[in-house]
């Protein structure tokens, strides 16, 4: 099959599921089979990589030159050095426009020198004055000005950028200006470019790259941008946002391995990770509204914000569970999607009656040790070892958690241990002689 | 929509704010620089262990404090604007702090550092001053050996020029002289 059409048909998979035309054990197969993964993967990645670490040199390297501040020039000429970079990064990609040049290390290239002239040409004019180093300000302005050069090039890198500064200002202005919320809708102006990369390359490195940057800036910003004025409420919202992430992961079934799922992967990882903690006490603790946190810079209005995401995540994961219960789209993303499910009721119960914490705990027990054990039998289904260790993994971190947080004895703790470490060995031993041996026939 | 019908436009559109943003930067500062007003406000004297670690020298010491009747109705944060006039020493001060701009004296727009019952606290806006690279470690050796011999009457100020709200530093100086000059005769004195 050509290159051509196996991009082709990594383009139409997922809509192909979507419409029903194909169930999701068949894409997967059909990936498998016509190795779809590499479809969207640039000719020549050593290329694209030297490009956008030439001018990532380059661009660093002017600016520690010019962060020299050569007190003897005069302001004029230092005024002028600081527009170089910005001038000479508008010149090529206006080139790059006019004569449509549009190859990948051109783009992603020119783009993050680009994106770093525009904030080293403020920088330095900021230093020449001496102004004072207002970062909110400065990364806000600087991110902005940045935007419209990822619609442009159509870069990723950039993007990953400007997502990455967005986090670092609402960290900034939730410390010191009180609220972040204002992160959303800036994160909101990549939400096309976004987009459309899912539509026309979701096999790609470079969709891969933006799905994680896009994943990993959500998760910090929820975790930032909450106001906190409802103790617990960030079990409901992480959860929400983590079971949504893992179920729009697992819709594109045709991907495998870790990097390459980044909604699934990380929603994965998210999902086990809050299940572990809500094992413990300390999450249940005076959780709810009855203790309402007032005052000492909790800003009340903000933390509107808080109850919007507090009830949209869970209630559209809870619709996108539904809908993968009546399609059929297999125990993975029902287990992940339950996650939401969950939380909810468990924060709601906790809420209203303290003392049914330690029915949470016994649940999400009994959660984490199901998600542990669906997501090893896939892998021994499918016959991916990585997917089945993971899967060993959280039980086995499981039961260690609990045996250390319970007065047991060093011994019965010895043999359990013993237990499970020989456990993870032979199974995994047993999968790598089956894979091997059918690899053989 | 064709965005690629309107590329003409939204290019150069997209060039000019990029550089616009920097150009209207520089323009409000050479604005203060040329009708400013020039004022010295007293800063600590320079700790040659600290103020010369980096690119910069932070400026600190300068007095920031208002008293006013009214000083407990101010919050933390809240933007306001600083009277700056010339004390007895001939070095400036805020005089006054209020929420209407000061009209018939210079003023700086700022934001409340901590208020309390009598006084309120202003952010200078005056925090680093840019050095070169390689003369810090110079001016670190230079301003120790000076500090050992005479520790005490050594006057540090910043030069600042304000207008409309905003105070753009030009100069710092030791003992009325600028900070430079005094680095370059320290310089060429020691053999």
């Amino acid at each position: 099959m050509s290159r051509a059409a196996r991009e082709w048909l990594a383009r139409e998979l997922p809509d192909w599921v979507r419409k029903g035309l194909v169930t999701p054990d068949a894409a997967a197969e059909l990936g498998r089979r016509y190795d779809l993964v590499d479809a969207g993967r640039p000719r020549n990645v050593a290329v694209v990589v030297i490009a956008v670490f030439g001018s990532l040199l380059v661009g660093l390297g002017v600016i520690l030159l010019l962060a020299h501040n050569w007190a003897d020039l005069p302001r004029g000429m230092r005024l002028g050095i600081a527009f170089l970079p910005l001038l000479a990064a508008q010149g090529l990609a206006a080139f790059a426009v006019v004569t449509s040049r549009n190859g990948l290390a051109w783009r992603e290239g020119v783009g993050t020198g680009w994106m770093l002239a525009v904030g080293a040409c403020i920088a330095l004019v900021a230093q020449v004055y001496h102004i004072p180093g207002d970062a909110g300000v400065f990364t806000l302005t600087w991110m902005l000005l940045s935007v419209p050069v990822v619609y442009l090039l159509r870069a990723v890198l950039p993007a990953a950028g400007v997502l990455a500064g967005l986090v670092f200002w609402a960290g900034h202005e939730q410390a010191f200006a009180g609220t972040a919320v204002g992160f959303w809708p800036l994160a909101a102006l990549l939400a096309p470019f976004v987009r459309a990369q899912l539509r026309q390359e979701p096999a790609s490195a470079r969709t891969a790259l933006l799905l994680w940057a896009v994943a990993l800036a959500v998760l910090a910003a929820l975790g930032i941008t909450l106001e906190r004025v409802t103790p617990g409420l960030w079990i409901v919202v992480y959860a929400g946002a983590l079971a949504l992430m893992s179920m729009a992961g697992e819709a594109m079934p045709f991907l495998s391995g870790f990097w390459r799922r980044p909604f699934a992967s990380a929603g994965a990882v998210g999902t086990v990770i809050l299940g572990l903690m809500l094992t413990f006490e300390w999450p249940w603790k005076e959780i709810g509204w009855h203790h309402l946190r007032r005052g000492g810079g909790h800003i009340a209005p903000a933390a509107v914000f808080d109850y919007a995401v507090a009830i949209a995540l869970p209630l559209a994961a809870v619709a996108r569970w539904g809908l993968s219960l009546v399609r059929r789209t297999g125990a993975v993303p029902l287990a992940f999607g339950a996650s939401a499910v969950l939380a909810t009721a468990s924060f709601a119960v906790v809420g209203a009656a303290p003392g049914a914490e330690g029915i949470a705990r016994i649940a999400y027990n009994v959660f984490v040790a199901a998600l542990g054990g669906i997501l090893a039998a896939r892998g021994i289904r499918d016959r991916r070892l990585g997917e089945m260790n993971a899967g060993l993994l959280t039980i086995a971190v499981l039961v260690m958690l609990r045996f250390l947080d319970e007065d047991v004895s060093f011994v019965v703790r010895g043999l359990v241990f013993v237990g499970l470490g020989a456990a993870l060995l032979t199974t995994n031993a047993v999968l790598a002689r089956r894979l091997r041996r059918e690899e053989a026939r | 929509m064709n965005l690629r019908a309107l590329l003409p436009f939204l290019l150069p559109a997209l060039f000019l704010a990029q550089v616009g943003t920097p150009v209207f930067m520089i323009a409000q500062r050479e604005k203060v620089l040329r009708r400013g007003e020039e004022f010295r406000f007293r800063v600590a004297p320079v700790d040659p262990y600290d103020a010369f670690r980096g690119r910069f020298v932070w400026i600190g010491g300068t007095s920031n404090r208002v008293t006013t009747a009214d000083a407990a109705t101010y919050a933390r944060g809240e933007r306001v604007y600083a009277t700056v006039a010339r004390g007895e020493d001939g070095f400036a001060l805020f005089s006054d702090v209020s929420r209407r701009r000061p009209d018939g004296h210079d003023w700086i727009r700022t934001r409340v550092e901590h208020a309390s019952g009598h006084y309120v606290a202003v952010d200078t806006t005056l925090h680093r001053f840019y050095m070169e690279e390689s003369e810090a470690p110079a001016a670190e050796i230079a301003v120790r050996d000076a500090a050992r011999r005479d520790a005490t009457n050594r006057t540090a100020a910043v030069v600042v020029r304000v207008r409309n709200g905003m105070a753009v530093m030009t100069d710092l100086e030791l003992d009325g002289r600028p900070i430079r000059t005094v680095l370059r005769e320290r310089a060429a004195a020691t053999p």
